[in-house]
């Protein structure tokens, strides 16, 4: 019964996806981007690169603005900021975009000024943060019985923390192969060895996490219709999403084991099996949609 | 400012739906929007006795509602541009088009089930009290058109005085928003958190 909803809401189960993973891999690129001992052809390519994760993120926001009636009306949305969590997921969402997207575009600059694009990247990557829970809190209303659980918000930034670590290990192959290497810069195994190891605990996390909302959702009812009626295969999709995100974290985990960097291919197909298991979920939650009263 | 409400007596209405079809008429909606809805409640069973006699627990009753114009409501806490307001000289809530982006928060939020976006039109739709009528001392169209004469409309303290703040299943519990609907309760009504029962005539409101 939930599947009309989900359909209806498919470009925000994008937009939930893809945004909050772009927005944590933003945030990797940025601390290593903030690291001294990065040389200056590599982070010219980091710099480059940056815009894997940050289209990642529009991709999900574009969609997302598709599904409006009206976007004539959208800088109306300003007039809600502090009232209302959309308003405030938006206008963090527009910050962080345009502080990110003008360092980007600031990057290819031939002077280089250290101090500003350190003070540039900590603003993008604090905003990042704001962006993310704004993300995370959006749909905090007391009157959506299924949602209104701390687990829902804890769920969506555990989704980032799996996807985010892998699109920034595949953005970070992609401006190694720009700067014609094979192999890895000094630490770049062993951090590639932390971003899979966190998005795995992540992964840990989110599958407890969800099968803590299932528990807690489950039993939930108004008077048009149940959880169970709504969501009818909620425990099959946990599984899914595990498996996929699993089988992803795998491919990059196992390039590691071999003593090497995940490739390009790699990490793509890493990311992208991710992004499907968390892609479930998230449709998922939009079916869910229940409120106290007679509505679903 | 004075905050209208309606009142709603449950044990006059016999679910004909006429307040629903006169609203439908009077706005000019299609087949897919109703601003008004009528509500079957229905539950209990019958159960034999080892003695071969019945007894019943069966129970139906109907619920009219519209927008309840609430003290707090819902969907204009969370409406991002303000296009979801309550009128300052009436509490009446309604949707200022021009302003409303039709992202369906409203919707999403309303335990009422008042608003929906109007895909067509490209921004949230929902029932007004009627503003224009009221403002020319007339009541909405809905309550001239019941034939039991179990809804009435007016300002909260005359409301008020005909029943208690809608507490009755299949409604959620009045504290989530403060809903302006006074409802004169029936023999057979659940209260709100009651699991008593469902909504029987879900593609009909839904």
């Amino acid at each position: 019964m939930g599947l009309e909803n989900a359909l209806g809401e498919v470009t925000l189960v994008l937009f939930t996806t893809l945004a909050p993973s772009g927005v944590i891999a933003c945030l990797i690129l940025g601390a290593a981007l903030l690291s001294k001992r990065i040389d200056g052809k590599h982070r010219e390519a980091l710099n480059k690169f940056l815009s894997i994760p940050v289209l990642v993120a529009l991709v999900g926001l574009v969609a997302s603005a598709t599904h409006l009636g009206n976007p004539g009306n959208a800088l109306y949305v300003l007039a809600g900021v502090g009232r209302s969590p959309l308003s405030n997921e938006v206008l963090s969402g527009g910050v962080f975009f345009g502080l990110v997207g003008s360092y980007w575009f600031y990057s290819f600059t031939q002077t280089r000024r250290p101090r500003l694009e350190r003070a540039w990247v900590v603003l993008f990557m604090v905003f990042g943060l704001v962006f993310l829970c704004g993300i995370a809190l959006a749909y905090k209303v007391d009157t959506i019985v299924t949602w209104d659980t701390p687990l829902v918000p804890l769920n969506l930034v555990l989704n980032a923390l799996i996807g985010g670590p892998l699109l920034a290990l595949c953005t970070l192959a992609a401006a190694r192969s720009s700067c014609g290497r094979q192999d890895s810069a000094p630490g770049e195994l062993r951090i590639s060895r932390i971003l899979v190891i966190a998005s795995a605990a992540a992964l840990v996390a989110n599958t407890a996490g969800y099968i803590a909302q299932n528990a807690i959702a489950s039993p939930m009812s108004n008077a048009i219709v149940t959880f169970e009626q709504l969501v009818p295969a909620h425990p099959m999709g946990i599984a899914a999403f595990a498996v996929l995100c699993a089988i992803g974290i795998a491919i990059d985990a196992r390039a590691l084991k071999q003593g090497r960097v995940p490739t390009i291919p790699e990490t793509s197909a890493a990311t992208l099996l991710a992004l499907a298991g968390i892609f479930i979920m998230r449709f998922m939650f939009y079916m869910s949609h229940m409120t106290v009263g007679v509505a679903y | 400012m004075t905050q209208y409400a309606f009142a709603f007596d449950s044990s006059r209405c016999t679910g004909c739906k006429t307040c629903e079809l006169a609203c439908k008429d009077y706005k000019n909606l299609d087949a897919t929007v109703a601003y008004r809805k009528v509500y079957d409640y229905e539950g209990g069973s019958w159960d034999v006795a080892s003695d071969g006699t019945c007894k019943t627990t069966a129970f139906v009753y109907h619920v009219s509602m519209s927008c309840n114009h609430c003290d707090n409501p819902a969907c204009v806490r969370v409406c991002p541009t303000g296009a979801m307001h309550k009128d300052a000289d009436t509490g009446l809530v309604s949707v200022d088009a021009d302003k409303c982006i039709g992202c369906g928060y409203c919707h999403m939020a309303c335990p009422y089930n008042a608003p929906k976006v109007d895909r067509v039109v490209g921004h949230s739709v929902k029932c007004d009290g009627c503003a224009d009528r009221v403002a020319k001392g007339l009541e909405p169209i809905c309550v001239g058109a019941c034939p039991l004469r179990a809804l009435s409309f007016g300002t909260v303290e005359e409301m008020s005085a005909l029943g208690e703040r809608a507490a009755i299943s299949p409604l959620p519990e009045p504290s989530y928003t403060n809903p302006n609907l006074y409802i004169l309760s029936n023999p057979d009504a659940k209260p709100a958190d009651s699991d008593a029962g469902t909504v029987a005539n879900p593609l009909e409101v839904m």
